[in-house]
């Protein structure tokens, strides 16, 4: 049995993190692709379901891109999110976040490449 | 058994292969971009500043880190000064063949013209200053810095608070940019900016000399209200300056929101009261229209939330309060006197692979003609800039660039492999491998840390990936080598 806690716990601290940035901070868990997400978005929310419709309906352009923008960050901007930077320990990354939900940007990236 | 061989001998006659069991990666410990942190633009639209960054940073003695924000400014201010990279961005975002959006081209035309330049050290890169700001001002900050890069999207938001972006920018990087040079403060390029202002504006300003030094004492906040009726009937800052100044006896510029104002206002009256700002050689030099006012600045800042219907004094709360971003961009563009200096005797050239291919003899040809250039760079411990089309992102198995063609139909939807949102992208090679018999390349982008490739590809924890030589190769439009 505590071998068994022990495992939940050290699988929970290897799937779950606080991200800060400045004085906030955010806790998200790891989706299986290994982006991050607030609690609510691990599988999916209200951002993943407006990606998808943006991309159904109107698919990225080259000119969307230019520059070679992330698409995951010019996909947050189209349904109105706010690009991020969060910090945790030595690593960044960047995050959409929209409403209460916030996921990384590299999940909207590969929702426009696949 | 036949029928294998037959399906791998077509893959395998294209396929580079090898049988060395070196590694060469130049981010790892030793290496020319080492130490490498994973690099996100999200959304700036830099991606060859991106590359630039890794094949200067390669280039320079001690492999020095350095600001890429700093780096992109630089770039572009000066490539708005210059009519040839003009040309060349103009190419760059036509549609059509090879110039879908940035390509890896222009990191050489960038290059160019911050030979020479000082650029700014980094002890935590400029971006990482970022993530220490709150969510709110991180989306201002970002917002503001890529309708910034981006001229066709600042084009269409040339109003409110993205044009007072532009502005501020271009006023912190030119005081940055001063400060980059020895000797020169930061102060001294805030001054200047100050200078030029006063001696393009002296006779409209007609400011009382006498009266404004005995009210720059008793500024109030609350003196600075300003009405956003009068904003949008026309009157310009310019004028509510004056109006304040001149009209009310009693100005006391107090609070965490006025120290910009007021030191303005403090250089302006000093200036005046010196008399030395428009009559000196110096001022007169300052006014060229490169020349940035603060004041100017200020103004449209002001203007451009006004415009939200702000008071003044919410503006300055937002601009000071929640936002210190004067000290924000301080921190961000000025180097404090540690500039690095771009070597003059660096020069960047670009390799067409669709020249290459073009005259090979086969596919394999091309491959092992642009491997061998490849290689002997990064046995160098030189990084390569490639442009690719994106498409090969997720499709290993797309060849743009054919062997006996000159075409390169990444971003052609008519193309059959043509893909929603393709294009070209500057990324760079950072090393290579032999693994299996097939020759690797490690591709660094600029994407952040996410893994959304090929399965086929190996992702780094830095943004990168491993993946087969001659796949990437099948799909590079250009090389760009710091020489």
């Amino acid at each position: 049995m505590k071998a068994l806690i022990l495992t939940c716990l050290i699988m929970t601290s290897l799937h779950a993190a606080t991200w800060k940035a400045g004085n906030e901070s955010f806790e998200l868990s790891q989706d299986t692709n290994e982006d991050w997400a607030s609690p609510g978005c691990e599988k999916k929310c209200e951002i993943d379901e407006l990606a998808a419709k943006l991309l159904q309906s109107a698919p990225l352009k080259s000119e969307d891109l230019a520059g070679g923008k992330n698409p995951g960050s010019v996909i947050c901007r189209k349904i109105l999110g706010d690009v991020i930077y969060l910090e945790q320990g030595e690593e960044t990354d960047a995050f959409c976040r929209l409403g209460n939900h916030m996921v990384s940007l590299s999940r909207l990236t590969r929702l426009s490449l696949n | 058994m036949l029928l294998c061989l037959t399906y791998l001998i077509p893959y395998y006659a294209y396929a580079l292969t090898c049988s060395h069991q070196d590694i060469r990666n130049l981010s790892a410990p030793g290496g020319s971009l080492y130490p490498l942190r994973s690099t996100n633009q999200n959304g700036l639209g830099i991606c060859h500043i991106e590359q630039l960054h890794k094949m200067l940073k390669a280039r320079l003695p001690g492999h020095p880190d350095f600001s890429r924000i700093q780096l992109a400014i630089a770039e572009k201010q000066n490539r708005d000064k210059n009519l040839l990279v003009k040309k060349a961005v103009r190419w760059r975002g036509a549609a059509g063949i090879g110039g879908t959006y940035v390509d890896a081209g222009v990191s050489c035309d960038a290059f160019n013209h911050i030979k020479g330049q000082y650029i700014c050290p980094s002890k935590s890169d400029r971006f990482e200053q970022i993530t220490k700001q709150n969510p709110a001002n991180q989306e201002k900050i970002i917002e503001t810095l890529s309708a910034y890069f981006d001229e066709r999207q600042g084009n269409n938001y040339l109003s409110g608070l993205r044009i007072q972006g532009l502005d501020t920018i271009s006023f912190h990087l030119d005081a940055a940019l001063e400060d980059c040079s020895p000797g020169i403060t930061y102060l001294s390029g805030l001054r200047r900016s100050f200078e030029s202002y006063l001696a393009k504006n002296r006779m409209s300003l007609n400011f009382n000399h006498q009266l404004l030094s005995t009210r720059l004492k008793n500024l109030k906040d609350s003196d600075f209200t300003i009405k956003t009726s009068d904003l949008e009937s026309g009157l310009s800052y310019e004028s509510h300056l004056k109006k304040i100044l001149t009209s009310n006896p009693n100005f006391v510029f107090t609070g965490p929101g006025g120290i910009e104002l007021n030191q303005q206002i403090q250089f302006v009256a000093a200036a005046m009261k010196t008399n030395e700002t428009c009559v000196s050689k110096k001022a007169q030099e300052y006014m060229s229209p490169l020349c940035i006012s603060s004041i100017g600045n200020t103004a449209k800042d002001v203007i451009g939330l006004a415009q939200l219907g702000l008071t003044l004094q919410e503006v300055l709360k937002i601009l000071k309060g929640s936002w210190d971003r004067d000290e924000f961009f301080r921190g961000v563009f000025a180097c404090q006197g540690l500039g690095i200096m771009v070597p003059q005797n660096l020069s960047c050239r670009d390799v067409d692979t669709l020249t290459l291919a073009h005259k090979a003899k086969s596919q394999l040809d091309y491959q092992q003609q642009a491997a061998t250039l490849v290689d002997a760079k990064l046995a160098k411990g030189i990084p390569v800039g490639i442009s690719v089309c994106t498409r090969f992102f997720t499709n290993p198995s797309s060849k743009l660039v054919k062997a006996g063609s000159t075409d390169f139909s990444c971003g052609d939807k008519k193309d059959t492999g043509y893909k929603a949102g393709e294009g070209s992208h500057a990324v760079t090679i950072i090393g290579s491998r032999c693994k299996n018999g097939q020759h690797e390349y490690l591709v660094q982008n600029s994407w952040g840390n996410g893994c959304f490739y090929s399965k086929d590809f190996e992702c780094t924890k830095k943004g990168g990936f491993w993946a087969p030589a001659d796949v990437i190769l099948n799909n590079t439009r250009r090389l760009s080598i710091l020489d």
